[in-house]
């Protein structure tokens, strides 16, 4: 037992000094996003997320590994539920879904909705297609159509 | 064992005189009967002054006759002298123990000494459990006095085999131990290695539960007892009829029953008062409050920490919502809750009950409540710690509770350091811990080593006709 304390007395100590081989992160400390937005213009990918928060890169995990690093706090993508993609990079939405959970929803946005509000309207109507669903190659991924303002899902 | 004599020397007035020298409750009465001197001794308190006189002075005035001291003493043994019980000195040794016994010791000098019983009837009156609520059982509960715990015993248990041996166990308190069994039923190794536990404990006094528990089970350096104690006779007299060996102790209102395993610490005495259905299913829920109440502050706080994708979204959100303002980790919030909570019960022990209940309701209602608005804590922290508090109240066995307290406190540590690793390492430390104790040789894990799951539940009376085979009991049957 004596022997016990002392291990657990070294793993609090280096816990403490920051030497632990495991590192949490508070969930206080996490930003929590609910909606994603990928797009695409002139060869860069544009990952833009409800937080406010946005990520450059030439391809999906580089553009993911900048938002992660610029944005203000830790963005917690676990809790994405929809994520709004660029008709241009529909056949790459496989690849999202290594940076997303698989019951993340999917849309094509055709128009350009507001990332704060579309999560109210994503949540009332329920787009059907997930990111599971896509790498297991089923049905047609459903469409935000954004006409003055005015959204409508499209299945 | 050979016995260590404390008072060398004759039995004479000067050494009786000696040993209690300075003490101001110790009285002499010097006695004629027919030319010769005697002298009467006892220890003012201890004695009925009435009893004295009535039983020990009246018939040796009146009916003491003889022409020697030495008949006047054999006289005095074979019950001239009437009074229940008239005990022969053989040394000073004697003399002394039966003065702080209650006795009052006639001295026949150049004969010997006679102690009769003339204890004082003052003694607290039973009541009823006061920590062992009882709901259908009886309401008798153990007492400070030995005595008065035997016949409790005896009135639940007629059985002419019920054994009762007595000793003495502490050099200067001189305490009176009983160890208490079934003859035919306990297994007389269990005694026998009771006995030899009791009489190797050479202390000064033996007056705490602890030093009961900690002598009789060696000092384990462990939280968990390993001796199961009751104030319910209806309990105690189960464990004995379970073939468990008893033990009492002069001046605790307590009695202890050995061997004890989980499975015992997690059994009420109210589940013999209920159908086996209904206390099978209290049991069930007791198992889970228990981890319950282990595990849920670690498991928060490795979720909280390193795991927060396993947490369902919505409570997720909110947990992040409510965590916005706090200006604490989870884990100092969750410890710190840890703590007051602990220093809330303990205050409550401490302080008188009405004054205790307010404590409990100003420091957990309004100062909880007071926190969480303050933004001093979040809603779920105090949830957590909150439920996990609760069901530690669950557990029949107080003791067993402070032991899973006391771990819940490692695993929040270790869940804090490691998340579920930690948690999990923990716990495997603590299945270790436990495998490795044992009471007077039974496994502390022997309810969940055999493959009958069922026994942790409540069975049918009708079914349960074997004894513990653990306590290797003397007749496994309890019934046709």
């Amino acid at each position: 037992m004596k022997h016990w304390l002392w291990y657990v007395l070294a793993i609090a100590v280096l816990s403490m000094l920051g030497f632990a081989p495991f590192q949490g992160t508070d969930v206080a400390k996490l930003k929590p996003v609910e909606v994603i937005r990928v797009s695409t213009d002139r060869g860069s990918m544009f990952v833009e997320t409800d937080t406010g928060d946005i990520g450059v890169g030439m391809d999906a995990a580089s553009a993911f590994a900048d938002l992660k690093e610029k944005a203000s706090g830790d963005i917690f993508l676990e809790t994405a539920d929809f994520i709004l993609v660029d008709p241009m990079l529909a056949g790459k939405i496989s690849e999202f879904s290594t940076f997303l959970r698989p019951a993340c929803s999917v849309c094509l946005e055709f128009g350009d909705a507001d990332i704060e509000a579309v999560a109210d309207f994503l949540t009332a109507h329920k787009p059907e297609l997930t990111l599971q669903d896509i790498a297991a190659g089923a049905g047609s991924v459903p469409a935000l159509v954004v006409q003055e303002g005015r959204m409508r899902l499209v299945q | 064992m050979e016995k260590k004599e404390n008072y060398p020397g004759e039995i004479s007035d000067e050494n009786i005189c000696a040993i209690f020298e300075g003490a101001g409750d110790f009285f002499v009465r010097k006695l004629s009967c027919c030319g010769f001197i005697l002298y009467a001794y006892a220890i003012d308190g201890l004695v009925s002054g009435g009893d004295i006189s009535d039983y020990v002075l009246k018939p040796i005035a009146q009916s003491l006759q003889g022409d020697t001291v030495q008949k006047l003493y054999d006289r005095a043994l074979d019950g001239t002298v009437y009074n229940a019980v008239a005990d022969r000195c053989a040394d000073l040794d004697a003399v002394a123990l039966k003065l702080v016994n209650g006795f009052c010791v006639v001295l026949f000098p150049g004969a010997g000494a006679v102690a009769y019983e003339v204890k004082t009837p003052e003694k607290r009156s039973l009541s009823a459990p006061e920590v062992e609520n009882t709901v259908k059982g009886p309401k008798d509960a153990f007492v400070e006095t030995v005595r008065s715990n035997t016949s409790l015993i005896r009135r639940h248990l007629r059985s002419p085999e019920l054994r009762v041996f007595e000793m003495q166990v502490g050099r200067r308190s001189l305490t009176n131990v009983s160890v208490i069994w079934l003859e035919g039923i306990t297994n007389p190794h269990l005694v026998a290695k009771m006995k030899h536990r009791l009489q190797s404990i050479d202390i000064d006094g033996m007056l705490s539960p602890s030093s009961v528990e900690e002598y009789v089970t060696g000092s384990r350096p462990t939280a968990f007892p390993l001796m199961q104690y009751t104030e319910r006779t209806d309990r105690f007299c189960q464990g004995i009829l379970d073939g468990r060996v008893g033990l009492l102790v002069d001046g605790l209102p307590l009695g202890y029953l050995a061997p004890t395993d989980l499975g015992d610490l997690m059994k009420s005495p109210e589940d013999r008062g209920k159908d086996y259905v209904s206390a099978s299913a209290i049991r069930i829920l007791r198992y889970g409050a228990m981890l319950i109440s282990l595990l849920l502050p670690g498991v928060y706080i490795a979720m909280a920490t390193f795991h927060q994708e396993m947490i369902p979204l919505e409570l997720l959100r909110a947990m992040i919502e409510s965590k916005q303002s706090v200006p604490f980790s989870t884990v100092v919030e969750v410890l710190g809750l840890l703590i007051a909570f602990e220093l809330l019960q303990e205050s409550g022990v401490h302080l008188p009950q009405a004054i205790g209940q307010s404590v409990s309701i100003i420091g957990g209602i309004v100062v909880g409540t007071a926190a969480v608005e303050a933004k001093i804590v979040s809603p779920a922290a105090l949830i957590a710690v909150s439920i996990a508090g609760v069901c530690g109240f669950v557990q029949p066995n107080r003791d067993f509770a402070e032991a899973i307290r006391i771990w819940r406190f490692v695993l929040a540590g270790l869940g804090a350091v490691a998340g579920l690793f930690g948690v999990t390492a923990g716990l495997l430390m603590l299945l270790v811990h436990l495998s490795g104790l044992t009471c007077l040789d039974v496994p502390y894990l022997s309810p969940f080593s055999r493959i009958q799951g069922a026994s942790l539940l409540r069975k049918p009376l009708r079914q349960d006709t074997q004894r513990d085979p653990q306590l290797r009991p003397l007749d496994r049957r309890n019934q046709k």
